[in-house]
């Protein structure tokens, strides 16, 4: 369970942004809506640990992990927290393969080949295992960030636009893998966007002003 | 996949970065090492070939090519000394001079200089017999054991001798008599090995035999009876002749044997030389070329080392998503600066890898030209323990050229970067 409660962020310089409160159960699918400048991406890089809040506190699963210190937080992410981003930024000089064993490493799980080979059945790109991924299309290229998200079976499922640099086809394929990967390992799934194809798929709906 | 495997894609991602750091680092590298192998080895081969030898006297001329031309084998004699006029130093009672060895220079066989000395000039430098015997006769010789394998040279062989140090067929003494191979000698890592060493009486019965080219072979054959009396003669008998040189060992080092040469040189006819001096003196000549390349060796390391860093840096510019990527997916800022301190360290040790193969390398094609130009043979299959410094001074620029790139790689600002890349 993801709760967030009072929770604030102040750029410095900036006024501070409230976030509003919320609770996600387990294997809930929410999409966080919102103009541009409503701090979308500051909500999702707060939860994600990326950034310390100013004020309130996040907790998964009881643990008050916004107010862990760098290095545990470092931990816990790698451990419990996977996350999407608008491109994958996969690295440049290993291969698809490499990729996500590296993402098992830095996430303190054994090293798993045929686990990665079985995921990226799923997501049809196991015939690019090999390859490097500027070999790779959009599409793709998307499906290895969200291979590399799932991989260690995290709690918690964050994806920042991960559809907003995509053709409808491609957009609709993404979302529904990013939709079943993370029904796959049960966890808590938040998009941040404002992709209005998703809409109609995400029951669960955040607006922020 | 741990951290220096992933330094090792990274590195191999850009081949051409890598191919131009590699260059740069190697040629400062191996420039080092060769000036250090050659150095060690040229220094080594002056030090063995020094011999024990305080004083070298000869005919008048430059101090330098008098020790160069005797003690080395590299430059033509100075000139002569008639033997009338170095009587003195020959007395084998004198006062200063505990061993004498006279050298007569001017003949080669196919590029490989004749000496004509005795006996006591293979004692000189400790060389031992590897087959067959010392010369005894007239027209006997001994060969270095480099002479003997580069010349298929075997004991009972004959040759005729050429004039001057060169090698050249129409110098052939074709109507001498030719030199017998008596002995061969084993190796000893000095100049003899070069060297084809027989009598004083050899070199100047070649000589004669051009005086006396007009003779009858039974009058021939009577002159060479007549050269085995005179074998016997202590050196200063033969007032007519000329040596080259003398090679002297001092009884000791006092105060009349150091003012010696000065006495030679202002009250004779001849020059004596020290050759710690003057090889000193070539130390330092050599000296300035040397230190004007280790200069630039200096310098190229140095471009490297900065060739590195750029490249490390701006390599962050490009992959600072991917490093803030691997953030997100746990990795510590000092992952990061490892990651980065291993590329520049693994750049390094491949250049100094390079470097050292390029060096060796080299030596042995330098090593085939100095043996050809200057009998002198050098190894390119040692390895000196400088290198190992050198390998630490590697390292040393591996890691400074990537501290600064490592550095900010780790201080990466995982949100500032992701946020800011919204396309």
């Amino acid at each position: 369970m993801l709760k967030s409660v009072n929770l604030s962020f102040q750029y410095s310089g900036a006024p501070s942004i409230s976030f509003p409160d919320f609770t996600a159960e387990q294997g809930d699918q929410w999409l966080i809506l919102g103009p541009s400048g409503s701090g979308k991406t500051t909500l999702l890089h707060l939860l994600g640990g990326l950034l310390s809040p100013s004020t309130g506190n996040i907790t998964l699963d009881d643990l008050h992990y916004s107010a862990f210190s760098p290095a545990k937080l470092d931990k816990f992410r790698g451990e419990n927290i996977g996350i999407v981003f608008q491109k994958a930024h996969a690295v440049q000089s290993l291969s698809v393969m490499e990729n996500l064993l590296l993402a098992q490493q830095l996430g303190g799980k054994l090293l798993d080949k045929k686990k990665i080979m079985n995921l990226l059945d799923r997501l049809q790109i196991a015939h690019k295992a090999n390859q490097k991924p500027n070999r790779l299309s959009a599409g793709e290229q998307q499906r290895v960030a969200i291979a590399r998200a799932v991989i260690n079976q995290p709690r918690l499922i964050l994806a920042d636009e991960p559809t907003s640099a995509l053709d409808d086809k491609n957009s609709t394929e993404v979302q529904n893998l990013l939709k079943e990967s993370a029904d796959a390992v049960k966890a808590i799934l938040l998009v941040v966007t404002h992709d209005n194809r998703l809409k109609a798929t995400f029951p669960k709906q955040l607006l922020l002003k | 996949m741990n951290i220096l495997h992933l330094s090792w894609k990274n590195i191999l991602n850009k081949p051409l970065t890598l191919v131009l750091n590699l260059v740069l680092f190697s040629l400062g590298v191996g420039l080092i090492s060769l000036l250090l192998l050659v150095n060690v080895q040229l220094e080594d081969k002056f030090e063995k070939n020094f011999a024990g030898i305080d004083l070298v006297i000869g005919a008048k001329g430059s101090p330098l090519q008098l020790i160069l031309s005797s003690l080395y084998h590299l430059d033509s004699p100075t000139g002569n000394m008639p033997i009338s006029e170095s009587k003195a130093f020959l007395n084998p009672k004198h006062p200063i001079f505990k061993k004498v060895v006279p050298l007569s220079l001017g003949d080669s066989h196919r590029g490989y200089r004749i000496i004509g000395t005795n006996a006591s000039f293979v004692d000189l430098y400790e060389a031992k017999l590897s087959e067959g015997k010392l010369f005894e006769k007239t027209m006997e010789v001994v060969v270095g054991a480099t002479v003997a394998e580069n010349l298929k040279i075997k004991t009972g062989d004959q040759f005729q001798s050429s004039h001057g140090l060169i090698e050249d067929e129409n110098l052939v003494h074709e109507d001498a008599k030719p030199f017998i191979v008596s002995g061969i000698l084993g190796k000893t890592g000095s100049v003899i090995d070069q060297l084809i060493v027989t009598k004083t009486q050899s070199v100047w019965a070649v000589h004669d035999d051009h005086d006396h080219a007009g003779e009858t072979e039974e009058e021939h054959a009577e002159h060479l009876d007549h050269d085995h009396a005179e074998e016997e003669k202590p050196l200063a008998a033969y007032e007519d002749q000329s040596i080259t040189s003398l090679l002297i060992q001092f009884r000791g080092r006092n105060i009349q044997a150091l003012n010696m040469a000065r006495n030679i040189n202002e009250n004779t006819n001849f020059q004596a030389a020290t050759p710690a001096i003057e090889i000193n003196r070539l130390y330092t000549l050599l000296g300035v070329g040397e230190e004007a390349l280790k200069a630039l060796a200096m310098l190229i390391i140095f471009v490297s080392g900065l060739s590195i860093f750029i490249s490390l840096f701006s390599s962050l510019r490009e992959r600072k998503y991917e490093l803030a990527v691997m953030r997100t997916l746990g990795a510590r800022p000092g992952f990061l600066f490892q990651l980065i301190v291993f590329e520049g360290i693994v750049i390094a040790v491949l250049g100094f890898l390079c470097g050292i193969a390029l060096s060796h390398g080299s030596m042995l094609l330098l090593a085939d030209f100095l043996e050809k130009s200057y009998r002198y043979d050098f190894s390119a299959a040692i390895f000196l323990k400088e290198e190992i410094y050198l390998f630490g001074g590697s390292l040393i620029i591996g890691i400074i050229a990537a501290i600064i790139p490592a550095f900010q790689a780790s201080k990466t600002d995982i949100h500032a970067t992701l946020a800011d890349n919204k396309g």
